[in-house]
């Protein structure tokens, strides 16, 4: 009887991580996925860190222009240096743009200069059907009590041009220095702007 | 001196339409006129052809996607009055609600030239744009060039497309119906009320808004009559941060009524009393 219910319990809590999208000021929604090396990781791995999910397709020209121009590894680099987790997650479906089999995939977020602490393999995509990830780059970030504080855009200039990031408002890198620094962040949530998630 | 004037011509009709393909798309910069008065006004577009499959986004691309950069090169004195946007479609990238073109899209704007306008000028224009499918999505860019030669007006081939395309773009309609905005939780109340009552069916028209971060592009909002006055209901966008102050909505209703757009600004907003 108490394995029924605990397996009904799970199943509920399960089904409502993904019913209820995530939202600023609220626990960041749990998920259990893999990373390119075909570890499991989990949220509550990381329960006491910030953590930042950054969604990616290295096809997308949104994409390449935060890795070509060094911002997206720059960022990366130093955000888990102060014991930020960087978790970059690809949510393609197998044979949609931007999927690569976990061993290409290590390999080209090498070749592009990912610092992230993970690269998840999210093809089924319920992680990012948890998040709400629309668009690829989109960021989040969760605090250390594991609420969301961060729901947005990499930075204020949609366009494709590298030399558009030296000059644009640093939306989700300020947010991250707030969360870090235990401050409130004063633009939560704002629309990313990028290719679609290749669900 | 005349081989000058032959050469001129010759590099007028050749620039008239300068096309450029890439980004699933041609970019071409159109003249109603081969000349333009001292002071006088040229008619001119951009026509944007996109390859089949793939569009292009609204000045509110709705989720994701890219609204069209123009980045004007005019010599001095020359004015660029901006450019004017047809009314959208509404279509899907994947899972994302957007806004925007296919096909043919040719977007009106007039130029004015200097009192002092004498020989000929060469005017450039940068555009900027996003081409996706489903499946991807590239970036496409042309540097496009007229040139225009001072004189009285000398109507082109292209006259008549320029003519046409400023048919698509939404009029004022400000003045034949007031738009108004309320706030409702998670919705937005819309009423349109008719300067002159019963004149208008506005449920036929599809509402696009103009102004990002208000209403939710996942949601097509319909006008329903409410005695005198005209209602709906819209959910938020997700992105919305209230309160909303303005409001702009593009109403359009095929080919045989003009689009038309209202605008509401929160009058309350910023008062000193």
């Amino acid at each position: 009887m108490k394995t029924i219910v605990t397996t009904l319990a799970a199943a509920w809590i399960a089904s409502a991580a993904t019913t209820l999208a995530a939202e600023i000021g609220k626990p960041a929604p749990a998920f259990t996925t893999k990373n390119t090396a075909g570890e499991t990781v989990q949220l509550a791995d990381f329960k006491g860190k910030v953590v930042v999910l950054e969604w990616a397709n290295f096809e997308c020209p949104f994409v390449k222009k935060h890795y070509s121009s060094g911002n997206l590894p720059k960022l990366q680099e130093s955000a888990t240096a102060k014991g930020v987790v960087w978790l970059t997650v690809n949510s393609s479906a197998q044979g949609k743009q931007g999927y690569l089999e976990p061993a290409k995939m290590a390999e080209r977020a090498k070749q592009e200069g990912n610092k992230a602490s993970h690269f998840l393999m999210d093809t089924d995509g319920s992680v990012g059907k948890a998040y709400g990830a629309k668009v690829t780059p989109h960021l989040f970030i969760i605090c250390k009590d594991g609420m969301l504080r961060y729901d947005g855009a990499i930075d204020s200039k949609a366009t494709t041009k590298a030399e558009d990031v030296a000059t644009a408002d640093k939306w989700f890198a300020d947010a991250l220095d707030a969360v870090v620094a235990g401050k409130d962040v004063s633009n939560a949530k704002n629309p990313p702007y990028g290719c679609g998630v290749k669900y | 001196m005349l081989r000058n004037c032959l050469a001129l011509t010759l590099a007028c009709a050749t620039n008239l339409f300068a096309q450029s393909p890439n980004g699933q798309a041609a970019a071409g910069w159109l003249a109603a006129s081969s000349h333009c008065p001292p002071g006088g006004t040229l008619e001119t577009a951009v026509r944007l052809t996109l390859n089949p499959g793939w569009h292009t986004y609204w000045i509110h691309p709705g989720e994701g996607g890219m609204p069209l950069e123009f980045q004007w090169q005019l010599p001095d004195g020359w004015q660029a009055g901006g450019i004017s946007y047809p009314a959208p479609q509404r279509f899907k990238t994947g899972t994302l609600h957007n806004f925007g073109y296919e096909g043919t899209v040719v977007l009106p704007a007039t130029l004015t030239a200097p009192a002092g306008f004498s020989g000929s000028a060469r005017l450039g224009l940068l555009v900027r744009w996003l081409a996706c499918d489903d499946e991807a999505c590239v970036p496409g860019e042309a540097s496009l060039q007229l040139t225009v030669t001072a004189g009285p007006h000398v109507p082109s081939e292209h006259a008549t497309t320029i003519n046409q395309a400023k048919k698509t773009i939404p009029q004022p309609w400000n003045d034949r119906a007031k738009l108004s905005v309320s706030p409702d939780g998670k919705n937005l109340e819309l009423t349109i009320e008719p300067v002159t009552p019963g004149q208008d069916d506005w449920n036929r028209f599809e509402v696009f808004p103009a102004t990002q971060r208000t209403l939710d592009p996942r949601s097509p909002v319909r006008f329903a009559r409410d005695g005198r006055v005209w209602r709906a209901r819209a959910p938020l966008d997700e992105y919305a941060a209230p309160p909303i102050r303005e409001l702009r909505l593009v109403f359009t209703a095929g080919p045989d009524a003009p689009p038309r757009v209202l605008d509401w600004t929160d009058q309350g907003a910023g008062t000193t009393r």
